[in-house]
């Protein structure tokens, strides 16, 4: 199959100036417990191709399900037309993929992991949430999820890229009761089915949601805030589409004009490691087959890199990060690896500041704006003095702009926490605004 | 919709999966999405994506197996198929099949030529520049077309071709300290007599004129106020307070602030809301839902008293009553799970302009973004997308950056004025890494007192 892809872009090499097709393979189960209940098994075998085709500054692309090569044909001689039908853009660079080693990170067992072995698992993570507290009312959703992915990057000018990996992950969702309801859930994922923290995600989730239980509303007022790794995390994902160069290139960023200065706290170091061994965010080459490196983003507080494919790269006029990550229908976009928050210190919260909220969820975070930077997101978490909790809130809204969360961080913790590609940690912020009663 | 896979092959796989349990079910779908997208001053990309696949699914005792495959030759059918049972046996159940029903949404299907495409978001474009200010404009319009068809151990059949249109504009404008964008969406499941009637233009100049007015706009204030809620703010509020917590998967399994409550008073007497799938041309409308079970109107909370719960044919199953239609996936790699479709609160009796005078001092939302909710607890999370300031019964000056944050059923019990308007609004609602296409509404809303998110 993949050599007959090879010969029908060789056959338009003479039309297009080079043409990729990114052909994926994956294989999925996962098991649903509702409490001790197996409530659904879920299976999945799937193909997919995405064609980039470039013609003198122009390109069309297509994401299709399936592996079918008559398709393949019939997109790149129908599109020959349409594709002139587009403005030239001297940054749509005619991108041929370079030689990189095949990234295999295939630990072995998918294969051997029955759905009765994932219902164990998953039985065990409720019974680890239902024993990890009295007031634990149900456990009303306990997954494990394995997928195996295979991924190649063929082209007519060079050796097919090849990357295989196997993914696990389990998320709980639990609702304690006393004297009212609250919920709690967590996720944990791993590329190695030994080293998945299930049991552990389990009780997280058990206390997530009884820490709530008792909740009050908060005064209005400006607070020391303490973004848990889980909400930092979240606040990471988009801070991080401040760096994406295709923001900064339509000078949608505000840290557009920041490159080389400062631009947030001195306790601020993130940067994006595409090979750490393991990672659920590995990889050796990106969507578009160009080589990945460690890209250090900010570098106590001094922003050091945007990240780049190869059309921003080329827009601005610097070095390719190897970023390129792709989009709907086969547009390319920009994301990151495996990004990695840095600690600041060994200290505890306590030790910078008396009295603080401590947030340990967050609701409508997609509603940050990312462009003047402004968020307003619901918060629920813990009022804490010291060492000492004092109560539990809910319904309170914190407000702010992400240009000063940078600025007003007072430390990051060394409470690392890892899902999704994403290593967090706690951090500290000086006083911002909540909104409560 | 007949797709590319033999008919006698899916009716004898589901033969044998219904020996298995009660109920078993092939979903196949194709489904193709064209975009244009204007971008960086030109017309920057076309976006093709053609999902395509198929589904099976058994329900034996409450338990769900379910699988699906891109590949929809004989073998990677009977493999998907039989993976989902615990031990295969060669029994089979006879299944009377239908005769194949056959709908679609629209006349015309709209599949515009290239360069009507590029037409379309040029005008969006230019009429996005509505001020020196703006520096950014993306404009994108998508033509979907989704035939599914569903065949199952009760003997349907029935194929559906549904048309979606949708065009947007997002707009950023700028003042050399601060930023502000703006996103302008319109669209529903309809085919080209409506779509032909649609103002792109329009959709262009409101984005960037509501970029400019947020960009002058100040803050708003934060701390606990009466809010009018707009009609042509749509309906995101009744859709997280209220929709999400009556959705019988949540509410069933004692995940809802509404659980155990039918028949209660969970709402002012001033509101009813309804959940109405079989609506013209909205966003969230179609004939049958993704489990074959024909849409309807469905009266969730009748003059504050909850009336009934969202069902699919799972949660139907296991409560003992009859799908309402809510039964929805995203595709065909989906287990369908109970969605809303378009879900609104029913209009009263009181002029807007006398809601919106009745308030010395609040807030007036006449745009409202995304949202959230903890099904739980009832607590609700929005974004106020345009927003002013009512002072002395009158609309003011513009705000900007306010969220508004309460308990569902507290602020249903509250809304004590009910306008006798309606606006809906259009969005993508997601549940359980789900997302659908949805419309929510309302008329103008009085809430006495509600927690304002600001700066």
């Amino acid at each position: 199959m993949n050599y007959d892809i090879k010969r029908i872009l060789e056959r338009h090499s003479g039309f297009y100036n080079n043409v990729t097709v990114t052909v994926s393979e994956s294989v999925s189960k996962s098991v649903l417990l509702n409490d001790k209940i197996v409530e659904s098994i879920d299976i999945g075998s799937e193909t997919g191709v995405v064609i980039r085709a470039f013609k003198d500054g122009r390109i069309v692309s297509m994401c299709s399900d399936g592996l079918n090569p008559d398709a393949i044909e019939s997109f790149l001689t129908e599109h020959q037309n349409v594709i002139m039908a587009l403005p030239k853009d001297v940054h749509n660079v005619t991108f041929k993929p370079e030689y990189s080693e095949e990234l295999i990170q295939n630990d072995g067992e998918f294969e051997s992991l029955t759905t009765a072995g994932m219902a164990e698992m998953a039985l065990e993570a409720v019974e680890t949430a239902r024993a990890a507290d009295i007031r634990v009312k149900s456990v009303n959703q306990s997954v494990i999820t394995a997928a195996k992915d295979c991924t190649r990057i063929i082209s007519p000018f060079c050796s097919d890229l090849y990357s295989e990996k196997t993914y696990y992950s389990s998320y709980t969702y639990v609702v304690a009761s006393h004297k009212g309801e609250q919920e709690g859930y967590s996720m944990a994922d791993s590329t190695v089915l030994k080293s998945l923290e299930h049991v552990k995600a389990a009780e997280e989730a058990a206390n997530s949601a009884c820490r709530l239980l008792g909740a009050k509303k908060l005064k209005t007022g400006k607070y020391g805030v303490l973004l848990n790794p889980v909400v930092m995390a979240d606040f990471l994902d988009i801070i991080v589409e401040l760096v994406n160069a295709d923001n900064v290139y339509k000078k949608i960023s505000m840290l557009g004009d920041r490159l080389g200065k400062s631009a947030a706290s001195e306790v601020f170091s993130l940067f994006d490691d595409p090979k750490v061994r393991g990672g659920v965010g590995t990889r050796y080459f990106d969507d578009e087959g160009h080589h990945t490196g460690l890209t250090p983003i900010f570098a106590n507080g001094i922003l050091d890199s945007f990240l780049h494919n190869s059309y921003t790269a080329s827009a601005l006029g610097m070095r390719n990060t190897g970023n390129a990550q792709s989009g709907s229908g086969g547009s390319m976009g920009i994301g990151v690896s495996n990004l990695i928050l840095k600690a600041s210190t060994d200290k505890m919260p306590y030790d910078f500041m008396n009295e603080y909220v401590k947030v340990t969820d967050v609701m409508g975070m997609h509603t940050a704006d990312t462009v003047s930077g402004d968020f307003s997101v619901g918060i629920s978490g813990v009022l804490m003095r010291g060492r000492e909790v004092i109560h539990p809130f809910s319904e309170a809204v914190l407000s702010g702009n992400l240009k000063d969360l940078l600025k007003g961080m007072v430390a990051v913790f060394e409470d690392y926490r890892t899902y999704a590609g994403v290593t967090s940690a706690s951090a500290l912020f000086d006083k911002m605004t909540v909104s409560g009663e | 919709m007949n797709g590319n896979f033999s008919e006698a092959v899916i009716h004898r796989i589901l033969k044998k999966l219904s020996a298995h349990g009660v109920y078993a079910e092939a979903f196949a779908e194709e489904t193709e999405r064209l975009a244009a997208v204007f971008e960086n001053g030109k017309p920057d990309r076309f976006e093709n994506t053609v999902e395509q696949g198929i589904a099976f699914r058994l329900i034996d005792d409450g338990k769900t197996f379910f699988g699906y495959t891109t590949d929809t030759d004989e073998m990677s059918m009977w493999d998907t198929a039989e993976a989902l049972l615990y031990s295969v046996k060669n029994d089979a159940r006879d299944i009377a099949f239908g005769a194949p029903v056959s709908v679609k949404n629209y006349k015309t299907l709209s599949r515009l030529p290239i360069e009507k495409r590029i037409a379309i978001i040029s005008e969006m474009d230019r009429a996005a520049s509505v001020d020196s200010c703006i520096i950014q404009k993306t404009g994108k319009y998508m033509e979907t077309v989704r035939n599914t068809r569903v065949i199952n151990s009760l003997g349907d059949d029935i194929s559906q071709s549904l048309n979606y249109v949708i065009a947007h504009s997002i707009v950023t404008a700028s003042n050399g300290k601060e930023m502000q964008t703006a996103v302008i969406s319109e669209g529903g499941a309809f085919g080209a007599e409506e779509a032909g009637k649609m103002d792109f233009a329009s959709i262009g100049d409101r984005a960037g004129k509501l970029a400019m007015q947020n960009l002058r706009a100040k803050n708003a204030p934060a701390g606990m106020m009466p809010v009018v809620l707009g009609s042509k703010a749509g309906g995101t509020m009744v859709h997280e307070a209220v929709g999400h917590g009556l959705e019988a998967d949540i509410a069933c399994n004692g995940m809802s602030v509404f659980a155990g409550r039918t028949g209660e008073k969970v709402a002012s007497e001033l509101i009813t809301v309804v959940d109405n799938g079989t609506l013209a041309g909205k966003r969230g409308s179609y004939l049958y839902d993704d489990e074959g079970t024909s849409s309807s109107e469905n009266v969730l909370i009748e003059n504050g008293v909850l009336k009934s719960y969202m069902y699919d044919r799972l949660y139907a199953m296991k409560e003992g009553k009859k799908s309402t239609g809510n039964g929805r996936r995203q595709s065909f790699r989906y287990r369908p799970i109970v969605r809303m479709t378009n879900t609104y609160i029913k209009p009263g009796v009181t002029k807007p302009e006398d809601i919106i005078a009745s308030v010395q001092k609040g807030l007036y939302v006449a745009g409202m973004g995304g949202g959230q909710v903890n099904t739980v607890t009832g607590d609700f999370v929005f974004e106020v997308t345009e927003g002013y300031l009512i002072e002395n019964g009158k609309i003011g000056e513009p705000v900007r950056n306010a969220t508004l944050t309460g308990n569902g059923p507290e602020v249903m019990a509250n809304i004590d004025m009910v306008g006798s308007d309606l606006g809906f609004g259009i969005g993508v609602c997601g549940k359980e890494w789900q997302s659908v296409p949805i419309t929510d509404a309302q008329p103008t809303l009085r809430i006495p007192e509600i927690t304002v998110g600001g700066r």
